[in-house]
């Protein structure tokens, strides 16, 4: 397994890159994700107390 | 489909809810594979070794973060002459997007940097003409959180933004027009590129992949910048999907 994942002398500098570009992905897609969700979710408590 | 439709702001807010969840799951599909393809299968370079494979998600990052730019650039122009509300959220959505692929492009190009050059960082024309693109769009995002009307904040970050496309050939030209550390084109000289065929598909692959995950995003970015302008309005009070 180890063998498979070995990128030989540059294997950090690989993973490190590919991890750090995922994160990244990951945040730019769930970002706005979760602000429209957090953005409903306030509206919703709102009307909900003005019933 | 009529365009005038797809530019309303309803149509779009809420026929784009499903599309957007599909598309997620799609584009990670498309991600796994892709990551797959340049790290396992994608074969060894004879000089760079195996850290050639980070091209895999700098070179596409790169690419997307000029394509963002100019995306943000003609529909802030659009915006600006024909006052298309859509215009302008895209315009303006298209900021944080860019700013997350030019960080991408920056990083990863350093830590390819540090085994292929001996350093993570030269002042030379393409990486600093990348860094200003970085500020751009930060410049971008400052400027139009601290106006507070969104109209005229979109009429002003548009404006820079069109301005802004001047440092677009730059980017692109620098490594031609002056002597770089960084290399010149590999996979735009159409005629005869020369990266071989087993490196240039996964290339080719993931640069559609992260097109497909910017209009996923910017469907996302789109619905939240739509809800933030029009969570008062009749129609979205009446909008229960969500």
């Amino acid at each position: 397994m180890i063998e498979f994942l070995s990128m030989g002398k540059h294997t950090a500098f690989v993973y490190i890159a590919y991890i750090f570009s995922i994160v990244v992905l990951l945040l730019g897609y769930y970002l706005p994700h979760y602000a429209l969700k957090k953005e409903i979710r306030i509206k919703n408590d709102k009307n909900n107390k003005n019933k | 489909m009529n365009i005038s439709k797809i530019a309303n702001l309803k149509f779009f807010y809420t026929n784009t809810r499903k599309i957007s969840y599909y598309m997620s799951f799609f584009v990670m599909i498309l991600f796994i594979i892709g990551i797959y393809w340049g790290l396992f299968i994608a074969p060894e370079d004879y000089l760079q070794g195996d850290s050639y494979r980070i091209m895999y998600m700098h070179v596409p990052a790169a690419w997307l973060s000029l394509q963002t730019y100019m995306v943000m650039a003609i529909t802030g122009f659009i915006a600006l002459v024909w006052k298309i509300k859509i215009m302008e959220i895209i315009s303006i959505q298209c900021a944080p997007i860019g700013a997350l692929f030019t960080i991408i492009a920056l990083v990863t190009g350093m830590v390819w940097g540090k085994p292929t050059w001996g350093t993570y960082w030269v002042w030379d024309a393409r990486l600093t003409s990348e860094l200003i693109l970085l500020f751009l769009y930060i410049g971008v995002m400052v400027l139009y959180a601290s106006i507070n009307d969104k109209r005229q904040a979109v009429k002003i970050t548009s404006l820079l933004a069109i301005i802004g496309l001047i440092n677009i050939p730059i980017i692109h030209y620098s490594v031609e027009w002056w002597n770089t550390l960084h290399q010149g084109p590999t996979v735009t000289k159409f005629d005869k590129p020369s990266a071989h065929t087993t490196m240039l598909y996964p290339l080719l692959y993931m640069f559609i992949v992260f097109n497909i995950y910017f209009i996923t995003v910017i469907i996302k970015r789109v619905r939240l910048g739509i809800y933030a302008r029009e969570k008062n309005s009749k129609w979205m009070e009446e909008y229960t999907d969500d």
